[in-house]
């Protein structure tokens, strides 16, 4: 089967998920740290001041948008497909 | 410069009018230059109202030039460009008359300068679109077609009894700025009509109905102008409106909020469109200089790059013929520059620093916050959050990770002008990114901002680093289940059904009741008046004229035998018996 160079560089990136991992959580701590020496000098809204502010707001809302959500689809909003066809 | 102004629609309205007549397959490289025209057209003209015609014993301006109309022309031309080179391996003649009708349509409602106008280019719109879902030629886009067109036609008719009814107490179809506190009902009556192509929440639900249904190359252009021409509208006509600034944060969360549970792509990102054109209609109901600024450039980046989420994945449809993501997955080693197309737009519209959508929707959050609507902002930078959670990582790795690489599935091979198309717009994407002044310097509204100060993009980058934290924690669950979420089109099924229930029986009971009363009490009184007409006519006028004839004869009998031979004597008996009978015969005729 025909793949390019682009493809094999794209596919071998998921060989490794251990190092990924580890990128990804050596960018989060260089993000907080980076959040305590940058911050916003006209907060607008109340504790934007304090460091890890808006990592706490972006984790929790995610974790929280995806647990309503498909328990919202679980429950209630989810439907055989062709449900208005019947 | 000495240029004139010429209407960017009639280009595409000349192709839609010539394709047809074209007997070559080979007029299809032509297809972008009514686009090139138009954007000639927009870089050109000069500010100023021009068009001005009488029609139907109205003032027409169908041409409006100012730097609101121009800011969205520009982007309309250039996604027109994108568009139908995307759209050039196409052989079928129908899609292409009903795109360039569609685009037309776009600028006519751009720079039109009255209701009236307004009316006809967005009723052609309405019409033309229909046609791109129709042209998918299945039976679920036949029927998603015939919703669409249901639910535009009655916004459309929302907008029509509005401008009437204004018409009627201004006397005028001019269409100018309403200052919130001035409007009147017939305002909200229009006001309504927009917000049904704005697919402002609860009027939305034709958007992730139809879209995800219509042609490949159709939805590329559908997702640029319905809800694009409605933001330019509302920006005109209702800046200021609380309603918008609280029913756009709603939308922006509500879209992400579906978007994260949906399985079709198409229908994901459709609902990515209620949610950025959320942000808009914010800006716009915020109405601070800078949040209209910031809708101005948002539609712009918008379209742009919404166009091109459209076009990977219309490639990864046309490639694999499915666009559920049940059924895709582990295909980056076989689609590698769809996925690198894909991801450039899902970058920027998640907001990411170098991209687009950075430039443009900080504008609309920060103009919230400094305007101090401090709920909105959140609820804003809360939908930000979920854009990049369902369309820059949920959809992407479903999609092209996931499952074990899949090197055994059919591959249509992607025609070379699609990739060509892609790559226009992720230049373009990447451009706005790393040169907001070119975009800033088309806005229309006095607000200077500084995009890329450090605590934008650190904050920026927080909130999609931890957004990927909450992803890589949650992604069991996020797996995307092959159902079908119910949305408000469940209500307006039902009401549908609720007023067929009524037609079928309480109508129905009501006419077959009036039908059996007819028959019995109209019909059988008829027919019993009938036949006592008959029985009178039987005995009564027979009998009088039978039983004078009796009676004559009986008469001429006893006459005969008293015939006396004195002439006078039979010429009295004679009359009197005439009189007798027309005196019986005009009483019964008269109590009939």
């Amino acid at each position: 089967m025909e793949t390019s160079t682009l493809g094999e560089l794209l596919g071998r990136a998921r060989q490794n998920p251990g190092f990924w991992k580890k990128v990804m959580y050596g960018i989060m701590v260089l993000l907080v740290g980076l959040n305590v020496l940058i911050y916003p000098h006209h907060p607008h809204f109340p504790g934007e001041g304090k460091p890890g502010y808006w990592a706490v707001f972006a984790l929790v809302a995610t974790v929280a948008m995806v647990r309503i959500c498909k328990g919202a689809a679980h429950t209630f909003l989810g439907k055989k497909e062709g449900y208005y066809d019947r | 410069m000495t240029a004139s102004f010429q209407h960017p629609s009639v280009p595409f309205l000349m192709a839609a009018l010539l394709i047809p007549l074209i007997r070559t397959d080979k007029y299809r490289w032509l297809l972008p230059i009514p686009a090139l025209m138009a954007v000639a057209a927009v870089l050109t003209m000069p500010t100023g109202t021009h068009g001005v015609m009488q029609y139907l014993g109205q003032t027409l301006t169908t041409g409006r030039v100012d730097t609101l109309s121009i800011v969205f022309a520009h982007v309309f031309a250039i996604q027109a460009v994108i568009g139908f080179i995307y759209a050039l391996h196409l052989r079928d003649r129908a899609q292409h008359v009903a795109a360039n009708l569609y685009v037309a349509g776009g600028f006519g409602c751009v720079f039109a300068g009255d209701y009236l106008t307004l009316f006809l280019f967005w009723e052609l719109m309405s019409i033309a679109s229909t046609m791109l879902i129709w042209l998918n030629r299945a039976p679920r886009s036949t029927a998603a077609g015939f919703r669409y067109f249901l639910f535009h036609t009655l916004g459309g008719l929302m907008l029509l009894a509005g401008m009437l009814i204004r018409h009627q107490a201004t006397g005028s179809f001019a269409f100018e700025a309403i200052a919130p506190g001035a409007a009147q009902w017939y305002d909200y009556l229009i006001l309504t009509g927009f917000c049904v192509n704005a697919a402002v929440v609860p009027l939305h639900a034709w958007l992730p109905d139809a879209y995800p249904r219509a042609t490949i190359t159709g939805a590329v252009f559908m997702s640029a102008y319905t809800t694009k021409t409605a933001v330019y509208v509302l920006l005109r006509g209702f800046s200021g409106f609380e309603v918008l600034a609280i029913g756009g944060t709603i939308m922006a969360i509500y879209g992400v909020c579906y978007a994260t549970i949906e399985n079709n792509a198409r229908r994901i990102l459709s609902y990515h469109i209620v949610s950025q054109v959320g942000y808009m209609v914010a800006g716009i109901g915020i109405a601070s200089q800078l949040t209209l600024n910031g809708a101005c450039a948002h539609a712009y980046a918008h379209i742009i790059y919404k166009g091109l989420l459209f076009m990977t994945t219309g490639a990864l449809l046309y490639a694999t013929g499915t666009a559920k993501l049940s059924e895709l997955g582990g295909l980056v080693r076989r689609l590698p520059w769809v996925f690198v197309l894909y991801m450039v737009a899902a970058v920027s519209i998640s907001g990411m620093p170098l991209f687009s959508g950075f430039v443009s929707k900080t504008m609309v959050i920060a103009g919230a916050a400094e305007a101090h609507r401090t709920w909105l902002a959140l609820g804003l930078e809360l939908a930000s959050i979920g854009t990049f959670l369902s369309v820059g990582l949920k959809l992407p790795y479903f999609a092209f990770y996931a499952k074990p690489d899949d090197m055994t599935r059919p591959i249509t091979p992607i025609p070379a002008n699609m990739y060509v198309a892609m790559g226009l717009g992720a230049a373009l994407c990447f451009i706005i990114g790393v040169q907001p002044h070119l975009l800033y310097s088309l806005l229309p509204f006095e607000a200077d901002y500084v995009p890329y100060t450090p605590w934008h993009v650190l904050q920026i980058s927080i909130l999609l680093g931890f957004t990927g934290l909450g992803f890589s924690l949650m992604v069991g669950r996020l797996t995307p289940a092959a159902k079908q979420n119910l949305d408000f089109e469940f209500f307006y099924i039902w009401i549908g059904r609720i007023f067929l229930f009524f037609c079928q029986y309480p109508f129905a009971v009501v006419d077959a009741w009036w039908s059996e009363i007819y028959r019995k009490v109209g019909l059988g009184g008829l027919l019993e008046r009938a036949k006592e007409a008959n029985y009178c006519d039987q005995l009564v006028i027979d009998g009088i004229l039978d039983g004078s004839a009796l009676g004559v004869r009986g008469i001429g009998r006893h006459a005969a035998s008293t015939v006396n031979g004195k002439l006078q004597d039979y010429i009295g008996g004679a009359v009197i018996l005439a009189f007798g009978i027309g005196a019986a015969a005009m009483l019964f005729t008269l109590l009939r």
